[in-house]
């Protein structure tokens, strides 16, 4: 599909005096439109790695009627500050602010859509008290913070175990970094609030309360089925009345993968499922 | 048999190489995509898909020496 005059507009939202960089792809005027999007990226290398399968799923929804909005998180992508800066409520209040912004552009509910650690980011922003949340679309959730976080200290671990004289741990590493604020690894100054903040979140402690129906993606290689603590994630959510659909589709986990990839039937999934959400929506 | 093969299918889809492995076949240092990045990619995946969990101490240069190498510790895990 070459949806190229959909590119979008690159632009800066300055906001508690951080500067953050946005992609706001718009809506194909051709069509009626269907609503906006915010994208929640993922934490680190993965954000980097998925930044063209997050533009090419934009540019697809925004030829079926959505306006997609793609920041930067303080401290990453071409957004100002350091990665040593940022901390997760700096994030969650800067994306707080795109929320708002988008909803006035848009004026109507806005749809989160979030990749990995994002999808965290998108579950805590439903769950808040002001916000109207009733869509959330969720690419490869994480679920729970501290094993994430120690899943990235391992990159730092395995680096040391390759080419170090000698192998770090995991228990000294996270003592290092209470010690001295931030942490290197994988080329990531990580700053010790950061960790403790990200590692006290847990997907299932969320209350995404006005939220109506969520789409779940899991996308891999070879289709596997969901894993218990996802399961019962998704269990404890339709016990709230709240509509899932857990979808499949096979493809590479273009967030990890070695070259750049793409996972094309993820976008074609994914726009299929919020354009017939959108109609029902219209219908009822 | 059956552990080796997921095992292989498993490194093929994370390094993205299509080439045949068997146990004999080198990983570290035999295979260029075999970096740190697919060292914890892997080991993810092997958490993931076999609910086992695999402790700092445990990761080792030597697990990862072989195809064989990789399944005799995670048959010891499950």
């Amino acid at each position: 599909m070459a949806v190229t005059f959909l590119s979008g507009t690159p632009f800066f939202i300055e906001h508690s005096s951080r500067r953050l960089f946005v992609l706001l792809v718009d809506a194909n005027l051709d069509v009626a439109f269907k609503g906006a999007i915010l994208h929640l990226p993922a934490f680190g290398e993965e954000m980097n790695k998925s930044r063209a399968m997050v533009v090419s799923q934009a540019r697809a929804l925004a030829h079926e009627g959505y306006t997609v909005l793609v920041p930067d998180y303080f401290g990453t992508g071409d957004s100002a500050g350091a990665f040593s800066e940022a901390s997760w409520d700096v994030w969650l209040e800067d994306m707080r602010y795109c929320l708002s912004w988008l909803q006035g552009q848009a004026q109507g509910a806005v749809t989160l859509w979030g990749l990995r650690l994002g999808t965290m980011m998108a579950l805590e922003l439903a769950s808040e008290a002001a916000t109207n949340i009733f869509t959330l679309v969720l690419w490869n959730p994480v679920l729970h913070g501290e094993q994430y976080m120690l899943q990235f200290l391992r990159f730092r671990l395995v680096n040391s175990m390759m080419y170090g004289e000698t192998k770090e741990k995991v228990v000294d590493l996270k003592e290092r970094l209470k010690r001295e604020n931030t942490l290197e690894v994988a080329g990531y100054e990580l700053p010790s609030v950061m960790f403790q903040e990200v590692a006290s979140r847990k997907a299932k402690t969320f209350e995404p309360k006005s939220v109506k129906q969520v789409l779940w993606m899991d996308v891999a290689p070879t289709i596997k089925s969901l894993s218990i603590p996802a399961q019962s994630l998704v269990d404890q959510w339709l016990a709230k009345g709240i509509d899932v659909d857990v979808a499949h589709v096979t493809g590479p986990q273009f967030w990890a993968t070695q070259e750049i990839s793409r996972a094309e039937e993820l976008i074609e999934a994914t726009t299929h499922w919020l354009k017939a959400a959108c109609s029902e929506d219209v219908e009822s | 048999m059956v552990l080796t093969n997921k095992i292989v299918v498993l490194l093929q889809d994370v390094l993205q190489i299509k080439q045949p492995l068997t146990e004999d076949s080198m990983l570290l240092g035999g295979i260029p995509e075999f970096d740190s990045m697919a060292v914890v990619s892997i080991l993810t995946e092997l958490e993931e898909s076999f609910g086992i969990m695999v402790d700092d101490d445990e990761i080792d240069a030597s697990i990862f020496e072989t195809v064989g190498a990789l399944v005799n510790f995670v048959e010891e895990k499950i």
